[in-house]
Formats: structure tokens, sequence, C-alpha cells
């Protein structure tokens, strides 16, 4: 039986591979982080001899021992602990407050991890967030061309006289912050002024990268040493010549269908080996002297919209990756097989 | 020799600014911008962006053959000839961004694969409703999902009560379905008010048409993710469906996909009919029971149920050279020869050939099929008689 983790909002391409699984017939068990403030009990305990995870909706209880395969998606939404913004105390209170709860619940979580080690998992929770520079030197070992990065709290005075452009992105995950005024501005990668930028002698620690001149970008679905990539021509829009998710919605930019050459293919699967995952987003540009430079891995990055404009069905390449890769349900392996020949035939 | 655009009169007063496409450039047409030729003239689809233009049919040759030629080439080709023509086609082409110009061809571009693969058994259903009908929905609803199907429309043939629809749409409450649409009569009970509470009871409901509306009965009107249209059309039962008209055209990636590998009316669709009956289309003549004695999956499962599924327009006598094949809608319960599944549909107007629209239902040559299907007095709906586009 497959567990699968994720979130209860916007998580379209869940959806879509539960359906693949449904008309499969496979054994699938879905929990979302949101439900386990809501609906969902789990109860994770440890004793001399053994340790045990219980999960029960209502009055249905899910055998752990029957889960031969976890699918970690997502782990909650970011509205979920919303809930907690009644409280009544200070807003600083507040802040310190959601962000002990948040962590509080992320080692609640992790007892999901602890129970079902010793099955495969497609993505896992340990592995969602990774270090943009470690990535970038195991790439940089793989052969991969990457950008001139700096991590730096202060600036040199050659940046400020360099014509070098330079883009600044954060470090981490790129978040977004919602104002009074319900607008949400995201942390997307800019240009960065070279004059401005050497005002201080110490600056707070950022990221700063070589800006690339761009034929395109490339965002690559990996999955289990297979890509699907799409072009996207971010540069044809002013808008999104620094970072194409900074959407034009009324003019959406050029996404079409584009197969990596087989040798940046190559490196970015054992960069891929070696950092563990069988499963990611990576982008990639493509420099205007045709060169492919590596920028970075998201493990649990959006696919769906790759999966859409490129007609790929990459939803179903998970469902059946997850059969397949299912321990305890020979039966449905099985099915994989039939699974896979029934690519070519005709559905109805 | 290479026709403008002015030709084929689709920009009265073009105004095409001038691009940078010199003439050792090529040109990389976006895979999903596909063209489509016709008998007369070509459509570019846009599946990205869900629209489309025309082009005449010497631009689909060009777009089509010679992708691996340079602009200059190109324009080589014809000795130089019409040098001004080709120059206008690309600056028409960049600005539509259906094209960027390169230095160098990219091997990596891959063409768009208008692959239709869904895990759903059945994508759409429609359950019509006159007064009498008493339909077991909950069963029903059971068997859609095992089915998982995505969307459903429910149509109403007599004018029927808030509470009674409520009471309809609660059994869908936990339902899998993605979407559900309506069609009913215009009736006073349906306020705008009430209108938009049963929205928001229902977020499932993305549309809802009301017909029979006249005199400005009401005005259309959208409320967060449902739209609410008013139509004049009388509708009376299920013949009045079939129409072909560009109001039902539909253009994105998955449409596309599905038209040029099956029937875009009735692959992976079933109707329960206002008796209760299943059908693969509540205007199709075969019955594959009532939904009392017979279960929808059984019915899906029998290769009959499916024969029309794989009637492509590129099939279809006419349909096969119209440049809106892969949008329309089609239909096959009313064609105009009833003896050959393959002929056009009957209440299509449009001739490929010429480019015209007509009325259909007074069309000399279709009055045999419009007596055999019993539609003599029918309320047919206003055609778009001019060019489209025009």
């Amino acid at each position: 039986m497959i567990l699968i983790l994720s979130q209860a909002t916007s998580e379209f391409s869940t959806e879509l591979v539960m359906d693949w699984l449904t008309s499969w017939n496979a054994n699938y068990f879905l929990l979302t982080g949101d439900e386990l403030l809501d609906t969902t009990q789990m109860q994770f305990s440890l004793s001399k001899k053994a340790q045990e995870l219980i999960i029960r909706e209502g009055n249905a209880r899910l055998n752990d021992k029957e889960i031969g395969i976890v699918w970690f998606r997502r782990q909650i939404s970011e509205t979920s602990f919303e809930f907690y913004e009644n409280l009544n105390c200070s807003a600083e209170s507040k802040h310190v407050v959601i962000n002990y709860l948040k962590k509080e619940f992320q080692l609640f979580y992790s007892t999901i991890a602890l129970s079902f080690n010793d099955v495969p998992w497609l993505n896992a929770v340990e592995t969602s967030n990774l270090n943009k520079i470690h990535v970038l030197a195991i790439a940089k070992k793989c052969g991969l061309e990457i950008p001139f990065t700096i991590v730096t709290n202060s600036i040199e005075t050659e940046l400020q006289n360099s014509d070098k452009k330079y883009i600044t992105k954060s470090l981490t995950d790129c978040v977004r912050i919602k104002e009074d005024d319900k607008k949400y501005y995201a942390m997307l990668s800019s240009l960065v002024d070279n004059k401005d930028a050497c005002l201080e002698a110490i600056i707070f620690p950022s990221l700063l990268q070589e800006y690339i001149e761009k034929e395109f970008e490339i965002r690559t679905f990996y999955l289990d040493g297979k890509f699907k990539s799409i072009a996207i021509f971010s540069q044809l829009d002013e808008r999104t010549q620094i970072d194409f998710r900074n959407y034009n919605d009324t003019l959406p930019n050029r996404y079409v269908p584009y197969k990596l050459p087989v040798d940046i293919e190559k490196k970015l699967k054992r960069l891929m080996k070696k950092l563990g995952l069988d499963s990611g987003s990576i982008d990639v540009i493509k420099t205007k002297n045709d060169n492919y430079v590596f920028l970075e891995v998201n493990p649990v990055g959006q696919f769906d919209w790759v999966s859409f404009n490129g007609n790929y069905n990459i939803e179903k390449d998970i469902a059946n990756y997850l059969i397949k890769n299912d321990m305890y349900d020979t039966k449905k392996s099985k099915k994989a097989g039939f699974v896979k020949t029934n690519d070519t035939a005709k559905q109805y | 020799m290479l026709r403008c655009f002015y030709t084929i009169h689709l920009f009265p007063n073009p105004q095409f600014f001038k691009m940078d496409h010199p003439d050792a450039s090529y040109f990389l047409l976006f895979a999903n911008c596909i063209p489509v030729k016709g008998a007369k003239r070509s459509i570019i689809y846009d599946i990205q962006r869900n629209n489309f233009e025309f082009i005449p049919n010497e631009l689909y040759s060009i777009l089509t053959k010679c992708a691996k030629k340079t602009i200059g080439e190109i324009k080589n080709i014809f000795n130089g000839e019409y040098d001004d023509i080709i120059d206008e086609y690309f600056d028409f082409l960049i600005q539509k961004e259906f094209v960027t110009i390169v230095s160098k061809l990219d091997k990596g571009f891959t063409k768009f694969k208008p692959v239709y693969d869904v895990p759903n058994s059945i994508t759409n259903c429609i359950i019509d409703f006159d007064e009498h009908s008493k339909h077991p929905l909950k069963n029903i609803k059971e068997q859609l999902d095992q089915l998982i199907c995505q969307a459903l429309q429910l149509r109403f043939y007599y004018s029927i009560s808030p509470h009674q629809l409520e009471v309809y749409l609660d059994y869908f409450n936990d339902s899998k379905l993605r979407s559900i649409e309506l069609l009913m009569p215009f009736s006073e009970y349906f306020s705008k008010e009430t209108i938009q509470q049963i929205g928001t009871k229902y977020p499932r409901l993305l549309s809802i048409v009301i017909y029979s509306a006249f005199d400005n009965n009401g005005d259309s009107f959208e409320l967060n993710n449902l739209t609410v249209s008013y139509s004049d059309s009388v509708i009376t039962s299920e013949n009045c469906c079939g129409n072909i008209h560009s109001m039902y055209f539909r253009i994105n990636i998955r449409a596309f996909s599905e038209a040029t590998q099956f029937n875009s009316c009735l692959n992976k669709k079933i109707a329960i009919d206002k008796r209760g009956f299943i059908r693969n289309c509540p205007s199709m003549k075969s019955i594959y029971g009532h939904v009392y004695d017979n279960s929808l999956l059984d019915a899906v499962d029998n290769p009959e149920f499916r024969t029309h599924w794989e009637i492509t327009k590129d099939k279809i006598n006419i349909c096969k050279v119209c440049e809106f094949r892969y949008m329309c809608s089609d239909c096959r319960a009313y064609i105009e020869n009833p003896d050959d599944i393959y002929s056009k549909p009957l209440k299509c107007g449009y001739d490929p050939y010429s480019n015209i629209w007509e009325e259909w239902s007074t069309h000399p040559l279709k009055q045999n099929a419009i007596n055999y299907y019993g539609m003599k007095n029918i309320d047919a709906e206003k055609m778009i008689s001019k060019e489209l586009g025009s």
C-alpha cells in the first residue's frame, strides 16, 4: 500500500496521481499535514520492545504494516497555521508562538519518517530543503557549468567597479510575505545595483550570482533517471527576464517541450544520485553562447505546469513508479507491469 | 502566388510593426502553436494561450516545410518576388509570439505530442431531467466516482424549483467530481440572490446556463468560480443539442490532443436521458440499459458503447478539410446522412471550401436529414451567417 504525504490545498498534482492509482485499483492512503491539526489522529509510541505509529480517521485505522512505499510530496499548507493568529497576545509573542508551534509540529511529523524507515520513499522529508551552495558545489564536481556565485556579508569594491551584472536571490526558499494590504510579495531573484550594494561595510549575508544572458530557461522534472523538460521563453517579456516566477498572467511566457542534450542529462543524473534524490525539479539556463548552466534543484517543486504544458503526463509516471516500488503489494507490482505495456495501447 | 493577409480579409487594417528578422536567421515555431490546414485557409492553434489566428495556406506551407531554412532561403524559394509579403508574414508571427527568431537551430526543440491519456474511464456525464424524471442519484454518484468522472452536467427541460435543485446537488457533495454545470429554463424563482446563495453553497458549480431568457431577464455575471449566463434560445429536449457554432469551439492542450485522436463529442462521455436510459449521449439512438437495472460501469465496459469514440474529425467527410476540425465540438447524433456515420454534423452551416457560415436548418440539401430526425419545427439557434472573424 502506498502512503501519500501531501497538503490539503493547492495540490492538483497529488489529486491527478491519485486518479491514476484509482484507475489501476492500487491501494493508497493520503495523509495531509493539515488534517493532523484538524480531523486525523496520529500517535507514535516508543517502548523498550517496539515502536508503533497509529493513524486514525474516524473509525478507520491505517495499518502501518501494510505501507510498502511512501511518497513525500508536501508537508502542510502554508495557511494551516493561520488559525493560531487568533491567539490573544501581542503581535511579537504571536510570532514567537507560531514559530514554536511550527517547530513542534515538525518534530511530531518526523515520527512518520521514523516509522517507515525500512520502506522506500519517493522524496524524503529531510531532503526537501537542500543547501543551495552545497548543491552548486556538487553540480560543479559532476561537470555541470554553474554561475559564478558569492555568499557574503560584504561586497568588495571590485564588484562596485565591475561591469559584470549580478543578481541576488534567497539562500534558502523563496518566501511570500503578506502585508497588511493583503498583497503578497515574493522574494524572487533581482538584479543588483552595483553602486548601491556597496554603501555599507557589512551587509546582511546574501547570495550573489553572476547574471547570465539567457537564450531561454529550462525547467526539467526528473524521475527515476528520466527527464521531462520545458523551455521557458522568459526573456521575451521584460517582467520575467530575471525570474520567470514573476508571472505575467495576461500573456504567459511561452512554455514549450524541450529535450536536454544527452551529456547534460547524464551530468544532472549524476548530481541527483549524489544528492540521493529519485525525483525533483531542476532549473537550467541555456546561454546565448549555447552553454547549459545549472542553477538549482527543488525536490518538492511544482511540476503540474511542466506536465501540462509539455503534455508529459508526469502524474502517470509517478503513479506507475509508486506501484512498481511498493514493497508490500506483489499483486499490484504485477499490475504495474500491465500498466507499462498499456502505455502504447489505446486507453478507454 | 503568395497571398498577403488582405486577400483573406482577416485584418481589414493590418498594422504590422516591422519586427527584427534578418535574412540570415531562422524561425522557431513554438511547439504549442500548431498550424492546421483547411481547404481554403489555415489556422494557427495557440493551445497554450487558448486562441487562434487565421493564416493563408501559403504561410502554412512555409511553417511546416521550411523550418530548417533561413528567412533569406525562404525568400529565395520564391525568387525574391514576394519578399514584402514574407516579411509581413514574419512580422505577424513574431508579434503574435507564434515564432521567435534564432541565429541557429536547436535540436532540443521537439514537436508537441498530442497524446490524450487520462486516468478517467469517463470524463463527462450528462443527466437530463423533465418533470417526471426520478433518477437514483446516490447510486449514480457512486458509479461516477468509480469511473473517476470529472465533470457533470445537469440539464433541466422544465422549470425546477431552487429547493429541488439543492436536493439534487446535495447528492454530489462528497463526490470526486471537479465541476458541475447546470442548464435550466429561466424562472422567477432564480433571482440573482438565490443563484449567488447556491453558488456559494456548492463551490463545485462552475457554470449555470439559463435558457428561454427573453427581454433582458438577466445579464450574465460571475461569482468566484461560477459563471452564470442567460440565453434567449428555447431548449425543449435533447433534440436541441448538436449545434456547431464558434461559441462552442475549444482551444487548449487537452481538447486539441483529444480531438486529434478521439471524437471530441463522445469520447469518454456518458449520459442518462430524462427517462433514465443509459446512452453515450442523450441524443444518440443506442441504449445501454436503464439506471435502475444496469450499471454505468457495465455500459462503459461494453465495446459497442465506445464505437464512436475513435471517429476523429480526420475521418469525417468535409470536416477532414475544415480548419476548425481540432477545436470543433462535433456531433454524431445528428448528421447530414443518417446512413453514413462519417458524414458531416447536420447542424453545421460552415463550408470550409468557401469559408462561409450559413443557416443550417434552411439549407436545401439538409432537408431530408432534418425530416429524418423529426426536427421540422425546431427553433434553430441564430447562426453566424457571415464569415467568422470578419
